[in-house]
């Protein structure tokens, strides 16, 4: 099977920062994997890079094959922001309306797409409402509607789970693993364990930019019983050394 | 539509849609009216028929707002993007940082020459109604001319945007495009006796900086002059397009390399 | 729902705007009458109101010359003619309407060129009944600076000459009047077009007279006085006192003029209705 996301060697340094050193990782094509690590680990800078905001420093990033820093590798890529944050002046219809602009649908198909898609973020009743009046769990519920909307082959999401209540949770949990059976590759980061645990194929484990587990729930379960969360606290309690991947 | 056409038309349509839903364009236009109207509706020592005055201030009323417009539009296309974090699922989309730059260009044109078209029609029929003269070939000019500026001025404060923050970017190109209307003509002229330095840097401005100026059909208009050559409306908006064009490039430039 | 309330909004305020444009005239009557004072518009604009009520004179100069000032027009005419090389360009400023087509003369640099073709460069004058262009920044400087006694004068004398409605003339010189009691050249602007436009000599004769006895308040509250106007007056009043066969007053007014000093065209003039 192809990689869907290939990140090999990647380094990335803001000034005195160095915010991701020397990861390489790789995710399959209709794999659920779940990018854990604790505040300012990495994740959202490597999750940039695999978009194309910027080059990494080092190494390089493949999305099924191609530089994402071209727009055209990009069509095949779903991505929801860490804040969701939209045009507070549009309604959710007029929101998806514009993206699917953007990702260069016709008409007929983002209206299409727009009706499908609003009941199944949970939003039915507020298609129509400005995204100004929109609570918290809201707009993370219409980032992931915007990141469905051109039917991408991969959804990279970034702490898609904060801000959602535990009906949303559950939804959301329902939605990625439907998605997966359509094919989608999915690629989240998160900090909450037990919903990894739940959901995902494959976990990998940042810390401090590194690389330090990757490995699949399967293996988790079969490690004497141990669970993420143990291994979790394992590799990041302040303290502890540095597990090789 | 090719999917490129498509994606500047989304760009364009949000423009628009956060004009006129800002609703900024319709404060200055009643604005206008409410300046305009009583104006109109004096007769100074009971002798009616003047107009030109009116025709003067709408002018000026226009130019001014006009340009408010452009700078304001065109410096927010992208600082609140970036404020607001909605440049990042903007840029994860399958569009390229030229495109994105190309629509958000065309959003603020299209909606600074929208607002400034509406502004001209008002005055096209008011003048019309006055005067008993629709639409004279000197007034299409001077309609022709402000495109030309709304083009230069939206490009240059598009650049502004990505060099200074948005409050500072406003006064630049405020001061550039007031200080040009006051002394761009007379540049040369003004600093003829001063030292050798100030000649040079003068004569620096004079070349580089956008002559705001040859938009301006005001005086033309309000006194009834004959038109310009077409040959010489072409030129200008040439330097328009040429000027404007410049400014896109190097902000295309900053933009691409910038680190979201 | 949203659109048809936005758009209700703006007829309404269209409306509401033309309302008001309608209703301040009425409110303050069709002349909006202004008066001297102590007014909020002194306290804000103080010294100021004099000059932006001068600049409005300005402004009426500027329509006078289709839009030009006539400094930039002699500056820009004596340019485009130095660079043909004519000789005495200096005094290039020819005060009467130029031909659109002047021979191209060639561009100093680009920018100049494309400036010289974009702006009007010449002047023209207004002739009848379009003056009434002026009067709105006249009535617009008094109404701001009721002393500006130069805009009454300016205004009056539009209106008599361009737009030939002396009476409408008379009434502006009044309000001058009433505005500036202690200035002689409203009375003597007003006494002339008494004279000549309204043939209403015993009218004529009374703004003399007052603007007489102001000249004369004047000297004493300065102690000296403009030699020039006084001799103005006197003109006027031997004129109207040769017109009644008075000829002590005539004698009396032309010994009053030699007394001033001055040998100016009035004084022959004087000279010449005291001989005869
Ligand atoms: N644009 C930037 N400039 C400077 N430092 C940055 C920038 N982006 C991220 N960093 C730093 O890089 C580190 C990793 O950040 P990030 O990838 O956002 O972590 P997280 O895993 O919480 O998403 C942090 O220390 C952060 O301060
Ligand atoms: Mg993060």
């Amino acid at each position: 099977m192809d990689a869907a996301i290939s990140i090999d060697q990647v380094t990335k340094r803001f000034g005195a920062v160095q915010a991701v050193s020397d990861v390489s990782l790789t995710v399959r094509s209709g794999e659920i994997m779940g990018f854990l690590g604790t505040n300012g680990a990495g994740k959202t800078t490597t999750i940039k890079m695999l978009l194309g905001f910027f080059a990494p420093d080092a190494g390089r990033v493949r999305i099924f094959g191609a530089d994402p820093v071209n727009a055209a590798a990009r069509s095949r890529i779903g991505f929801m922001p860490e804040t969701a944050y939209y045009y507070r002046y549009l309604n959710l219809r007029e929101l998806l309306r514009f993206y699917g602009g953007l990702c260069g649908l016709s008409a007929a198909s983002i209206r299409a797409r727009t009706e499908q898609l609003i009941p199944q973020v949970g939003l039915a009743d507020a298609g129509d409402r400005l995204l100004a009046h929109y609570s918290k769990g809201m707009l993370q519920r219409a980032g992931i509607a915007q990141a469905l909307l051109h039917d991408p082959d991969l959804l990279i999401l970034d702490e898609p789970l904060t801000g959602l209540d535990p009906l949303a949770r559950i939804q959301f949990r329902d939605l990625i693993l439907a998605l997966r059976d359509q094919g989608k590759t999915i690629f989240f980061s998160s900090h909450e364990l037990s919903e990894a645990e739940l959901i995902c194929d494959r976990v990998a484990i940042l810390k401090q930019g590194r690389l330090v587990w990757l490995g699949s729930c399967g293996d988790i379960a079969g490690d004497g019983g141990q669970n993420l969360e143990r291994i979790f606290l394992n590799l990041l309690a302040p303290g502890t050394p540095e597990a090789p991947p | 539509m090719t999917p490129c056409c498509r994606q500047l038309a989304a760009l364009c349509a949000l423009s628009l849609r956060e004009l006129y839903r800002r609703k900024d364009v319709w404060v200055v236009f009643t604005l206008g009216l409410l300046i305009l109207a009583p104006l109109a509706a004096i007769k100074p020592y009971g002798i009616g028929g003047g107009s030109r005055h009116l025709f003067e201030i709408a002018q000026l009323l226009i130019w001014i707002s006009a340009a408010v417009i452009a700078i304001s539009v065109a410096g927010r296309q992208f600082p609140p993007e970036f404020e607001h974090r909605t440049i990042y699922p903007l840029l994860a989309k399958p569009v390229s940082r030229t495109t994105l730059l190309a629509g958000k260009f065309l959003g603020a044109w299209v909606a600074s020459v929208s607002a400034t078209g509406c502004f001209y029609l008002a005055y096209g029929l008011f003048a019309g109604a006055k005067m008993g003269i629709w639409f004279p070939a000197v007034f299409c000019q001077a309609f022709a001319l402000h495109v030309g500026f709304l083009t230069l001025v939206t490009a240059l404060s598009l650049l502004g945007s990505f060099c200074f923050t948005p409050t500072a970017n406003l006064t630049v190109c405020g001061v550039v495009v007031g200080g040009m209307f006051a002394i761009g003509q007379r540049l040369p002229e003004m600093t003829a006796g001063q030292p050798a330095v100030i000649r040079a840097l003068a004569k620096l401005i004079y070349v580089a900086a956008p002559h705001v100026e040859f938009f301006d059909l005001r005086r033309r208009v309000v006194h009834e002059w004959g038109p310009v050559g077409w040959q010489v409306v072409a030129a200008v908006l040439l330097y328009a397009v040429v000027y404007s064009g410049a400014c896109l490039l190097l902000a295309g430039w900053i933009f691409r390399r910038r680190k979201c | 729902m949203r659109a048809t309330l936005q758009i209700s909004a703006a007829a309404l305020t269209l409306v509401g705007a033309l309302a008001l444009g309608q209703m301040l005239p009425r409110v303050f009557g069709d002349r909006l009458p202004q008066t001297a004072g102590t007014s909020l518009l002194d306290q804000v604009l103080g010294e100021a109101r004099m000059m932006i009520s001068d600049g409005m004179i300005l402004k009426a100069d500027e329509y006078y010359h289709g839009g030009m000032r006539v400094t930039d027009c002699t500056r820009a005419e004596a340019h485009a003619a130095s660079s043909l090389d004519l000789p005495g360009s200096a005094s290039a400023h020819v005060h009467e309407d130029e031909d659109e087509a002047r021979p191209e003369s060639p561009p100093r640099d680009l920018w100049n060129w494309v400036n010289t073709r974009i702006h009007v460069a010449e002047h023209r004058h207004m002739d009848g009944d379009q003056a009434k262009e002026l009067i709105p920044w006249y009535w617009a400087a008094v109404r701001l600076e009721p002393r500006n006694v130069q805009a009454y004068l300016l205004c009056a004398s539009v209106i008599n000459h361009d737009l030939g409605n002396p009476s409408e003339a008379i009434r502006i010189l009044e309000e001058g009047i009433r505005n500036n009691p202690a200035v002689a050249e409203l009375e003597i602007d007003a006494g002339c077009i008494q004279l000549n436009r309204l043939r209403n000599t015993r009218a004529a004769q009374a703004c003399f007279e007052s603007a007489y006895a102001k000249w004369a308040q004047d000297r004493d509250a300065h102690g000296h006085a403009d030699g020039d106007l006084k001799m103005r007056i006197l003109f006027y009043l031997c004129h109207l006192a040769r017109q009644r066969d008075d000829t002590p007053a005539l004698d009396r007014y032309f010994a009053e003029a030699q007394a001033l000093g001055i040998r100016s065209g009035s004084f022959t003039a004087i000279q010449k209705m005291a001989e005869h």
